[in-house]
């Protein structure tokens, strides 16, 4: 009988999923990488061979002082510094393949067959593995050589195009949007392709394009474009089914609350929590046709009152109101959430460089879940062990590796 | 074989994030039966309709994301209608649910009661913010939770407010987050004797997207803020990025350090208009950059920015729509935009899932089943109701 109130992971030994799997990653910086991650949080052994510089953002993130973004990126993987350009090096990855359940690679696809990664010949040496290749458009079709960046992939997707509003114009969503969602899709599509392989011993090779990542969660919109000819283009806290609907000033600098009222009888509990202020009786704002068309100004007058209030204070007022509401919380405010720290998505995460890190849980984790998080390797940290408990070579093997600079020792060595 | 060949699901809840779980589970394979009470729209209405048809059927939201679904109607809210939904559970693999943390509750949907009643259920219960927790009865909505996330505050320009996002974001990283879990505990062998369940937030699946800015500030003090369209690469200003206007509307600008300095050059750009230190450092000269770009975009067309930049080694693109996006000619090759028939509507499009699993012919299309069209075959041959039992649940209107 399932015990649901045992949590998975909570120690060493406590099953968790994808126990017994293991994964090889062949990536650098976000996409590859974090899709791993979250298959080392769902218990898979992810062996990350790095490149005799190691990943790059190893490399970013130092310059920077920001050793935590690496760690987020990889947290729980082992570490092998292998130089695939040479046939020790490939030799090393294919015999790591064929012990292997996936792989998953975001390297360019112009490179994959100079480093012994063609699906062709790792399917050779296990026909059950999954090989994920994920790239900016897809490495099959005619931009198939064609690279991207964080913005441009955004750019291609459609979410620029819709994101953002009057003022701005087009948008680029914060941060890493498109990599992150293709690494969650990579981390599916492994899951996913696992079952059919245990099932039919035959493994697949998935081509995930980063574009076609974001532009699925644009559904909607396309078939709002292409079927009901509604241009997409930025409409920024315009809602045809809320107003007031977006973000007003309060207390503070840059402090914000989301206010979203549906129905009228969420604009009557709103003048009931605003009180006294002449302008919530104003007939223009009555009805929410009335409030739509009076969009400019109805949100003045509600900023107008609203910057008089704190805003986690005002949230919880509006909230015991029954009133959609939330504070835009800042990074800061993140940290500290009153919802994110009772859940424990804020894991603590050991680390080579100083105070454990706060490092985000992956979010489909299985509940109650206490998920033991294991940082971040060291570059090679873990060679010794891969070369010579796992694929068996000799000692005398693994040091003329080190010498030749086929593979990296471990860095205490 | 198609990954989740064999596995039946059953999905409750108009959650969005429960919704997009069911399609991504469809298009890998599994049955899914979604369940829908009669005559009831939900939060459908708020993507809007079909043209001339203000019904369910003609709800765009469910257009979207019901394709390739089994649909049963069963009034669940009754107490016929909840036993009925529990037989269901007790023979399926998977059951989705996006009702709610009150009304999962009332309907005997706790994570205990549904493993009494299947033990090899595995369970994601999709909300805003979570089953427990200080804003676990919070009325939210996209915008208000998405601001939790972090996310909204950091979307838009420095001097304005946030911006809310253009599409439920975080209703979507949801929806994959719950699939992730879903197909990892359905690999879970017979020594995994812990929780089949998923407890998936919104909140917290958007604030993945965040991406270490949280962490960033226990780190090192660094609170982010919005930037615009200026990429914040934490690496001395070596990374400039903008989106300016071309001749046919606006292209993705980015480099990165003195390479892609270099390359401007190649482009035919005068860089010696632009300060010494953008040599390095193009990201601390932003405006200036702007300026010198400006002009060589003004005459070209997006596609023409994208392939001469491509041939210099410069990332740059067009900025698109979404219905561009699924219909450039990577997408047609690819064939990322496929076409479903609808039974009212004729063939409607979808955006094929990035995961593509083999097992699929070739031009085959999900069907889209109208809602209750699985009625009878669900209540029959699932449940082995018998014809009188299903007049009776009809006439009691439960289903």
């Amino acid at each position: 009988m399932t015990d649901v109130s045992k949590p998975a992971g909570t120690s060493a030994g406590t099953p968790l999923p994808l126990d017994g799997t293991r994964v090889i990653e062949v990536g650098t910086m976000v996409a590859g990488p974090y899709a791993s991650a979250i298959l080392s949080d769902l218990g898979a052994e992810v062996i990350k061979l790095e490149s005799p510089g190691g990943d790059a953002l190893r490399r970013s993130v130092k310059f920077a002082g920001t050793e935590h973004w690496f760690s987020e990126c990889n947290r729980g993987k082992q570490s092998l510094g292998v130089d695939l350009t040479t046939a020790r090096g490939r030799d090393v990855l294919w015999r790591l393949v064929a012990k292997s359940d996936a792989i998953i690679c975001n390297l360019r696809p112009d490179t994959l067959p100079k480093l012994g990664l063609s699906y062709r010949k790792l399917s050779t040496i296990n026909p059950r593995l999954i090989v994920v290749q994920v790239s900016a458009f897809g490495s099959k079709g005619p931009w198939g050589q064609r690279r991207g960046t964080a913005p441009t992939i955004d750019g291609s997707s459609g979410i620029s195009g819709i994101n953002g509003d009057e003022e701005t114009g087009p948008l680029k969503p914060p941060n890493l949007f498109g990599d992150i969602a293709a690494a969650f899709f990579a981390a599916l599509g492994v899951v996913a392709a696992l079952r059919a392989a245990r099932s039919t011993g035959r493994g697949e090779h998935i081509d995930l394009a980063m574009t076609e990542s974001v532009t699925h969660m644009l559904g909607e919109s396309v078939f709002r474009e292409l079927v009901l000819g509604q241009p997409g283009i930025p409409r920024g806290n315009l809602n045809d089914y809320a107003a007031p609907h977006g973000c007003y000033p309060c207390l503070g600098e840059d402090s914000w609350i989301a206010i979203a009222i549906e129905c009228d009888e969420d604009w009557r509990r709103l003048a009931e929590a605003i009180g006294d202020e002449p302008w919530v009786k104003d007939p223009d704002y009555a009805t929410m046709p009335s409030r739509q068309a009076n969009r400019a100004e109805l949100d003045r007058d509600l900023g107008c009152w609203t910057e008089r209030h704190d805003a986690d204070e005002l949230m919880v007022k509006l909230q015991n109101t029954g009133l959609a509401s939330g504070v835009a919380s800042s990074p800061q405010r993140v940290s500290t959430d009153a919802q994110l720290t009772f859940r424990g998505y804020f894991g603590t995460t050991e680390n080579t460089y100083g105070p454990p890190d706060p490092i985000p849980r992956f979010p489909g984790r299985p509940w109650p879940s206490d998920v033991d998080r294991r940082r971040a390797p060291e570059y090679s940290e873990h060679a010794d062990r891969i070369l010579g408990d796992l694929l068996e070579f000799s000692r005398a093997e693994v040091d003329s590796m080190y010498e030749h600079k086929v593979c990296f020792p471990p860095p205490d060595r | 074989m198609r990954p989740l060949e064999g596995v039946t699901a059953v999905e409750v809840g108009d959650l969005v994030a429960a919704q997009y779980c069911g399609q991504l589970l469809a298009s890998l394979g599994a049955r899914v039966i979604r369940i829908d009470e009669p005559s009831q729209p939900g939060r459908q209405h708020q993507a809007g309709f079909m043209p001339g048809c203000l019904t369910p059927e003609g709800a765009i939201r469910r257009l979207h994301l019901a394709a390739g679904k089994d649909s049963a109607t069963v009034r669940y809210s009754c107490a016929e209608g909840t036993a009925l939904l529990k037989r269901l559970l007790a023979r399926a693999d998977v059951l989705i649910e996006g009702l709610g943390g009150e009304q999962a509750a009332q309907l005997g949907l706790g994570f205990e009661e549904l493993h009494s009643l299947n033990d090899d259920l595995v369970v994601a219960s999709l909300s805003w913010f979570g089953r427990e927790g200080p804003y676990r009865d919070y009325r939210a909505t996209d915008l208000t939770c998405s601001a939790l996330s972090g996310y909204v505050y950091l979307n838009g320009n420095p001097t304005r407010p946030p911006v809310n996002l253009p599409v439920p974001l975080g209703q979507y990283m949801a929806g994959l987050s719950a699939a992730i879990g879903i197909c990892a505990l359905l690999l879970a062998g017979p020594g995994y004797d812990a929780a089949k369940c998923l407890d998936v937030s919104v909140q917290e699946s958007l604030a993945v997207q965040i991406a270490g800015a949280a962490t960033d500030v226990v780190r090192t003090g660094n609170n982010a803020r919005r930037a615009g369209n200026r990429m914040v690469a934490r690496n001395g200003g070596r990374t400039y990025t903008g989106i300016l206007p071309c001749a046919d509307g606006h292209a993705v600008i980015a480099l990165v350090g003195e390479a892609d300095y270099l390359r401007l050059a190649q482009l035919g750009l005068n860089v010696g208009e632009l300060p010494p230190g953008a040599r390095q450092r193009p990201g601390g000269y932003p405006d200036d950059v702007d300026r010198l770009v400006i002009p060589w975009l003004a005459s070209r067309t997006r596609d023409q920015v994208t392939a001469e930049a491509q041939v210099v080694g410069l990332h740059w693109s067009g900025v698109l729509s979404p219905g561009e996006a699924a219909t450039t000619e990577q997408a047609r090759a690819r064939r990322a935009l496929r076409h479903y028939k609808h039974p009212l509507f004729g063939p409607l499009p979808f955006v094929a899932p990035p995961i593509r699993p083999p097992g699929r012919p070739a031009g085959d299309s999900p069907a889209f089943h109208l809602l209750g069209a699985d009625n009878e075959a669900v209540l029959t041959e699932d449940l082995g109701l018998s014809p009188d039992e299903v007049r009776a649940l009809v006439s009691n209107g439960v289903i």
